[in-house]
């Protein structure tokens, strides 16, 4: 590239930029952030920790991911954009955690496997049908900062 | 809200954290242009863009405590969670592809002609349409640095890398850029040149 070709360049991307300057979300975008703060004014912040102890000793240590994972989760509830039904997870593949939007992008990962009691899921937008047991199995990915950026629930067959 | 005015944005968003519905209505209308015109100009859509922005303040209205003033600024953190969800819209688009080719993006040799007065409606027209067509990693810096003026810093804390790797991606998408400027007039021409023979004949 010529020192000519990035000074017309550069002339173009300003005058693009310029054709956007006065342009801004709609009304309705406004309308929506505000209602969802409104509705959830009143609510509290603070979302209960997972206590229950994990089988292997090592994951003691992942007990404050847990709780991120949960509030995490939780968040489902305020990102709706109507009001949602508990989503029936299906024990395959991950999905995206709300909260990993802003977080870095992910570089690498380990698979990390949690417990999390069942009562707290619907909760917090999501649901495991038909279950029994107090607490399920699930794995967490997480990421190179030690985030989580995706969870899938796992059946003992896993 | 009047005493919120002179409020940084920073202490907003603590604000927006402890729930204050004033201060999510000031930081919106003072950010949501940065946001909605980063989303428009990557994905070329206003009614992507108005989603980007709804999800980046929903996801703002959930984790303003997550900010960390050390890392990045509220600008710059806004455009790397719009990023994060433009990425997530191209990629379950595209689905096979990955949204970093790089493999059909090799630059050509240097060819001197000049691009021209790029600022004609017309020529406008033609940048606009070779931006969208720019690998995404290339797309990012070159709207965040050339149209939002970001400095080369901000740009890193929103694309969380290196500013070295701003730099590079930045040039490497001016070069991109105008190659594909220069490829789009060629074939106009040529078309054109077709017509008129098309006509003579």
């Amino acid at each position: 590239m010529t020192g000519q070709q990035e000074r017309d360049l550069k002339e173009g991307l300003r005058a693009l930029a310029g054709t956007t300057r006065e342009m801004h979300a709609s009304r309705r975008v406004e309308d929506a952030v505000l209602a969802e703060l409104g509705r959830l004014s009143g609510t509290a912040h603070g979302l209960p920790q997972t206590t229950r102890a994990t089988r292997k000793p090592a994951l003691v240590r992942l007990l404050p991911l847990a709780a991120a994972l949960v509030a995490a989760v939780g968040g489902a509830l305020w990102t709706a954009r109507s009001t949602p039904s508990p989503k029936i997870v299906h024990p395959a593949g991950f999905i995206a955690l709300p909260a990993a939007a802003v977080l870095p992008e992910m570089e690498s990962a380990n698979i990390v496997r949690v417990s999390l009691p069942v009562a707290a899921l619907p909760a917090y937008g999501v649901a495991i049908g038909d279950l029994k047991q107090d607490v399920v199995e699930a794995e967490l990915l997480v990421a190179q900062d030690g985030q989580a950026r995706a969870i899938r629930f796992v059946s003992d067959s896993d | 809200m009047a005493d919120l005015d002179n409020v940084p944005d920073e202490t907003l968003l603590q604000l927006v954290a402890a729930g204050d519905r004033n201060a999510m209505s000031l930081l919106f209308r003072r950010r949501q242009q940065n946001v909605y015109r980063f989303a428009l100009h990557l994905t070329g859509s206003p009614t992507t863009a108005d989603d980007v922005t709804q999800d980046v303040f929903m996801a703002v209205i959930r984790d303003a405590a997550r900010f960390d003033a050390g890392r990045s600024t509220v600008p710059a953190w806004l455009c790397g969670i719009a990023r994060n969800f433009v990425r997530r819209r191209i990629q379950s688009e595209r689905d096979m592809d990955s949204i970093d080719d790089e493999t059909a993006e090799t630059l050509p040799a240097v060819v001197p002609d000049p691009l021209g007065d790029l600022t004609q409606a017309e020529q406008l027209e033609g940048l606009r349409r070779a931006l969208l067509s720019l690998p995404l990693r290339y797309r990012e810096v070159v709207v965040l640095c050339d149209l939002q003026e970001m400095p080369y810093a901000e740009a890193a804390g929103a694309l969380s890398c290196a500013v070295g790797t701003v730099r590079s991606r930045l040039h490497r998408g001016r070069a991109l850029l105008t190659a594909k400027v220069l490829a789009e007039r060629k074939r106009q021409q040529d078309a054109r040149g077709q017509r008129t023979t098309r006509y003579i004949a």
